[in-house]
Order: C-alpha cells, then structure tokens, then sequence
C-alpha cells in the first residue's frame, strides 16, 4: 500500500514543482491523476518511483518510508513499477521475448521461471503472437502493449502508469482499458491521463493537480461535477459527467450503460 | 530502408538452424577465397544465388540490386589494378603524361579471378545477410566466445539504429516541405542542422533511457538468452 | 559536474572521432582482399581494440554507467551514413560526419564502436565486408579517428570555437583513412611494373576525385555542426542535467 505525504520537491534550480501532496492508496484500487500539461504529474511519479528525492515529505510503502540507498530503492522498484508513456524509452533488445525477460533477468530469475512469465505478461496484453517479431517491425500501440508487458513480468504490487493511451486509436484504446481492467485484479494502478472519459470509467478515485498542488481529490463521480475546480485546473469534464447534468438522467458509470438506458 | 533486415525477419530460411547457415557462407567466403578457383566461385555464386533466391525465396531482382552497390568501387578499384605503369609487354597501352599506361594479359587473367572472387564472396554474405536475422547472428557471436562487451553494445546500437532512423526520416521529411534541399548551399545547412539535431537527440535519449533503466533494475548488464 | 562533462565528452569524441570515418563511401567489398591481408589487418586492429574494451570497462566502473549513451551514439554514427549529401562533382555521397577526437574517452574507446558500426554497415547496408571489417576498422576506426584527435588536439589551443582546427581535424582524418585505404589496396595489389609504390600512387589518383571534395564538403559540415553544439550547450537546449 502506497502513501504519499505532504511531498514536496523542488528542482535544481530552486523552482516549486510539488507542494504538500497526499495522495492515500487506501482511497481506491484504480487511482488517477489528472491535470494540464506541466502541472507536474510526470514529476509526482519521478517522485514515486525514487527517481527524484523529495525536498521533504515521503513515500511510504507497506508501511516503511522510502529511503534512498541502492539497495532499498531495489527492493521498493520490485514491487512498485512504472510503465512510461513513451514505448521507445523503454524498450531496450530488437527481441521482444528479450525485451521483456530484461528486468527478470536482472533479478536472476530462473530461466523456467522467466519463461513462464514473458508468455503470461503477453497474454495478458493480448500480445503472443509478436513473440517472434522484432521490436522495430511493430506499430505503436504494440510497442506500447510490448512495454506494459516487460513491466507486467515483474509481478509488482503497484503499477505506475503515464498516459497509457496517448497516441492510441480508438480501437486500442478499447484494449487498453480492458487490459488496465484486467490487470488491476492482482495490483494497484495508479494512472495519469488526459483522457477524462477514460479517467471517469476505471478509476475508483482521483487526484486532480494544479501547479504542483492536489486541487480536489475523491471519487471520480463527486470530483468531475466541480465545475469550478476543473476549469481551473484547465481540464474538461468526462461526456457521461455532461449528458448527466444536461438531461438530468441517471449517472451512468459507463457507455455500456448509457446506450442501454431506455427511458 | 534497411530492406536486408526486412528479409532477414521474413524469408523461407529465417529458422533454419543458423549454424549451418554460418557454417555455408563461411565455406565461400573463407575456403573457396583461400583456395581461389575460379571454378569453385562460379560454383559458389550458382549455388548461393539458387539457395537465396529459390529456397529462401528473395525476390530475384532486389537479390541483383543488392550487387549494385559494391559495383562502383569494385569497377574502379579492378581497372586500378589492371592497368599498369610503364610495363612491358602490353596488350593495349596509351602514353599520356609522359608515362605508358596499359594492361597485359596477366593483369587481365587476375583481375578476372578477382571479380570472380569478389562476386563469390559477396554471394555467400549476401545468402547470409538475407536469411538471418541480426538477433541470431548477435547470439550466435556470443556461442563463439566474442567478449560479452561487445554483444551487448552489439544489442543496444542495433536497437538504436532504429530509434535513430525514425527521428532522421521525420526531420528530414519535416525539412523537404519546407524546402530544405532545394539546392547545393541550403542542402549543406540542412543535413548540418539534422545532425545537430539528431545529435541532441543522443542526450535527450540516454537521460530518459536511463530513468527507465533504473525502473527496471539495470544492474549494469545487459544479458541475453541463448 | 562530473557527470555532465562525461556525458558530453563522450558524443563529442563519438561524433568527432568516428562519425567521418565510418560513414565514408570507402568500404573495402567483401572478398576484395585476399585472405592473407585480411587476415594481418584484423589482427592488427586487436590491440587498438583491446585498449578500446579496457577504457570503456574502466569508466563503466567508476560509476558512471554509459553503456546506453555508447548505444546511442552508435545508432547515431551508423544513421549518419544513410544521409545523402551533395558532392562538387555532382553526385551525391554518403557523409562521414566529423573528424575530431575528443577529451575523456579519447578515440580508443571509439575503435569498439567503430567496428561495430562497420559490422552492421556490412551486414545492413551491404558496405564493407566481414573478411575486409580488419582493414575497414583499421582506416575507418583507427587511423581516422587519431589523426582526427591528434590534430584537434595539436591545433585547438586556448579558442572557444576552434573554427579552423575542427575544419582540419575533419578534412584531414577523412583524407587520412582515404589514404590509409589506398595503402591497404596497394600492399594486397602492387603495380606489376612499379611494385607497391607506384600502386599507391594509382590508388590515391583514381579516388582523389571523389575523396577530396568529400573530405572537404564534410570539414564544412563538421564545422557548422559543431558551431550548433557549442550553441546549444550555450543556450542550455543540451539538457545534460
């Protein structure tokens, strides 16, 4: 379980990236982060993943605070991953079954058991049959399912994830959230995304982010109805969250249930 | 681009136990080119080109185009060795610059065994290059002891090259709307500015590759399987 | 600090000391050499290359892990020799990028990258060979890359902006492997008549046409493009932080 208080960082050259943040995982399996470009959500999970040492605060998981020696920063990146937006940062071998085995490979897993797990992480993105193909020979959106799945072979227990569908049709972006709703049984997923229908359907709690400060938390259904809170923080609201104060119908938590009302 | 490598992930003998496939072409490219028979290179060009072309199944022509690159510096390298200065015994022979330049009839025979032999060579290497992709030809460089240094710097520029390619094509198709090459002076500014650029690129990459490394436990190898 | 400069130190040697060299047009083809020099030049090439192995461990170990950078650089070097630039003589050439060695690393570490840009080149692109990669690796990686660095070094003084020593540096390492390759050809074919010497003096007249103007239109590159590095570091877009 990962708690984040009163976070505060600052870059090198004195500048206020992150103020007073807390975030409590406890609030929800599937947690997202909203917020414009350069509020500082990519900085919050540079944070979290041990990358940038806060100015004061900390990180707790399971209940010990981060500390930022090698060797506990190794064993917290066991168990909290983060899956970057950007495929071709991360992914390293022209092989994918390499690709992915490269973390395992790290930990000096064996190679039966390494095996085992590059197959099921492709399963679970959907993805076998590019487990013979080289990795530049794949459009986008594999390389994004190819990158979920060699952070996925870790088996953590949170999962990072930065706009997980930027850059994805609307088809993939069908499978995405499929895959984040399949994944979320075994691990917490903490998201970051400018999708806010996205947003409003999978996560069960959401942090919304304004210059570096948490502007309004809560289920996702009490936070999108802010009007005020989201202009200000520059965001729109999630179409079901519109069609709902518009028409005065129920609030739907899905499309599924929308195009099945019958009034 | 790189259309080799397009081959080499999609031909007929992409799975074929790639130690034979080493073990082919280094016949033609170290026996035959140390035994240096002319019949044994015809022999070897037959072959080479029947396994690529019909086994494989490379498409004949691109097979053929892949000999016109070598052709230019082979022409002109072959006539630099036939022709000789101030000999005797020419077949043919003009004075120009106050020196005779010819070639005899040896010089002809040699030059006709070398291009025999550079074109067996190239038909063995070529049969390798299109049946085997670049991942195989990496580990089977690990099977024959190559200091692990190099196989993984091997992994990492090959997987670079790519990353590369694609940051080149768009800045260069970026530069040609805005007409970026429409002649000799703005071509030389152009191609300088895509390299500085591709060159911060490096910088650029290797910060946000090693985040991403460290996220994924890097310890300082990059390890392969076999 | 420390670390910034070894970041930049190491693609300024990459860039300068090897991107020329190895992007040449120049390639030895596979088979050209009869076996005997192809086999001296390879192993000529080993201790460069073993000083190459021993430098780049040494600095991996003292923490600074640049193995993904020298990756980086690779790919990069390698794409360089896909760009088309236009020659005087109206064709188009393959850039060799620049010739200037740099600090840190020095070019023996680059040797290793050299030839493992070589060996793709050769089995990507078709130029070079593997029974010619000794000779390719000697001229291209070796001899190009230090006559590169030593006259960097030699000319580069006390100035900011060494216009004229990184032109030089250029010109003269791309000349330098030209001439080296025009050598490696003369040994292996030596004139009939006029034995080895008269060879070379047949080898370096038949690619002066296209050598020269290429070695100088790159000593141009060269130097614009290091102008826009210098310019970069300057305006803090080379984000080394």
């Amino acid at each position: 379980m990962l708690k984040i208080k009163d976070l505060c960082f600052e870059y090198e050259d004195g500048k206020v990236a992150l103020k007073n943040i807390n975030i409590d995982g406890e609030n929800g399996n599937v947690i997202g982060i909203i917020g414009a470009n350069g509020t500082g959500k990519s900085t919050l999970f540079m944070n979290i993943m041990g990358i940038l040492k806060a100015k004061s605060g900390s990180i707790e998981f399971d209940g010990k605070k981060l500390t930022y020696d090698k060797k506990s920063l190794r064993e917290y990146r066991k168990k909290v991953n983060i899956v970057f937006q950007n495929p071709e940062q991360q992914l390293f071998y022209s092989d994918v079954y390499d690709d992915i085995a490269f973390a395992l490979r790290n930990l000096n897993f064996t190679e039966e058991e390494i095996e085992k797990r590059v197959y099921d992480s492709l399963d679970r993105v959907n993805s076998l049959d590019l487990i013979k193909k080289p990795i530049h020979f794949l459009s986008y959106g594999q390389k994004k399912r190819v990158s979920i799945a060699g952070i996925l072979a870790l088996d953590g227990k949170i999962l990072l994830m930065d706009e997980p569908t930027s850059g994805l049709d609307p088809e993939m972006t069908k499978d995405m959230k499929n895959i984040i709703n399949e994944i979320k049984n075994d691990r917490q997923v903490i998201i970051s995304s400018h999708d806010m229908d996205l947003i409003y359907e999978i996560c069960d709690y959401i942090y919304v982010i304004k210059d570096g400060e948490v502007t309004a938390h809560g289920k996702p259904e009490d936070v999108f109805i802010q009007t005020k809170v989201l202009t200000e923080a520059r965001l729109d609201k999630p179409w079901l969250i519109k069609i709902y104060e518009k028409f005065n119908t129920p609030l739907f938590k899905s499309e599924e249930e929308f195009i099945n009302y019958n009034k | 681009m790189l259309l080799i490598d397009k081959y080499a992930y999609n031909n007929k003998l992409r799975d074929y136990n790639p130690q034979a496939k080493f073990f082919l072409a280094c016949v033609g490219l170290l026996v035959f080119r140390i035994i240096d028979n002319e019949f044994l290179y015809i022999l070897n060009i037959v072959f080479m080109t029947g396994v690529t072309v019909l086994v494989a199944k490379i498409p004949f022509k691109k097979y053929l185009d892949m000999f016109k690159i070598p052709f230019v510096f082979l022409i002109m390298s072959l006539v630099t060795i036939l022709i000789s200065i101030n000999n005797t015994d020419y077949i043919y022979s003009i004075h120009i610059f106050g020196l005779d330049l010819g070639f005899t009839y040896e010089s002809l025979l040699k030059c006709k065994t070398l291009f025999l032999a550079v074109f067996s060579s190239l038909s063995s290497i070529y049969f390798l290059m299109l049946t085997t992709p670049m991942i195989q030809i990496i580990k089977g460089l690990k099977k024959i002891k190559v200091p692990g240094l190099i196989i993984e710097l091997m992994i990492l520029i090959y997987r670079s090259i790519f990353i590369f390619l694609d940051e080149m094509h768009n800045m260069d198709l970026a530069q040609r709307m805005k007409f970026g090459y429409e002649n000799k002076r703005n071509s030389i500014n152009s191609v300088s500015l895509l390299i500085g650029n591709l060159f911060r690129k490096i910088l650029e990459k290797n910060r946000d590759m090693n985040i991403a490394l460290e996220c994924k436990l890097y310890d300082g190898e990059f390890k392969v399987g076999d | 600090m420390k670390k910034k400069d070894l970041v930049r130190n190491i693609s300024l040697v990459a860039l300068f000391s090897l991107t020329p060299q190895i992007t040449h047009a120049m390639h030895i083809m596979e088979g050209f050499l009869p076996m005997k020099w192809a086999i001296i030049w390879g192993v000529l090439c080993i201790p460069f290359l073993v000083m190459g192995l021993k430098a780049i461990k040494k600095n991996l170990g003292k923490g600074a892990d640049e193995k993904m950078l020298l990756g980086l650089v690779g790919g990069f070097v390698f794409v360089l020799s896909a760009l088309k630039i236009p020659s005087v003589t109206g064709s188009c050439s393959h850039p060799t990028g620049v010739g200037l060695g740099a600090i840190l690393f020095g070019p023996t570490s680059m040797t290793v990258i050299g030839l493992i840009v070589l060996l793709f080149q050769s089995l990507l692109l078709a130029h070079g060979g593997l029974t010619t990669l000794g000779a390719n690796v000697f001229s291209m990686a070796i001899v190009g890359p230090f006559v590169s660095y030593g006259i960097f070094k030699l000319l580069k003084g006390d100035k900011k902006n060494p216009k004229m020593a990184v032109f030089l540096a250029a010109t003269l390492g791309d000349l330098a492997t030209y001439v080296m390759t025009s050598i490696q050809l003369s040994i292996a074919f030596p004139d009939s008549a006029g034995g080895m010497i008269a060879s070379i003096g047949k080898f370096l007249t038949v690619f002066a046409v296209t050598q020269i103007p290429l070695a100088i239109v790159e000593g141009i590159i060269t130097v614009i493009v290091y102008n826009l590095i210098v310019q970069y570091k300057e305006e803090g877009v080379l984000d080394i932080g």
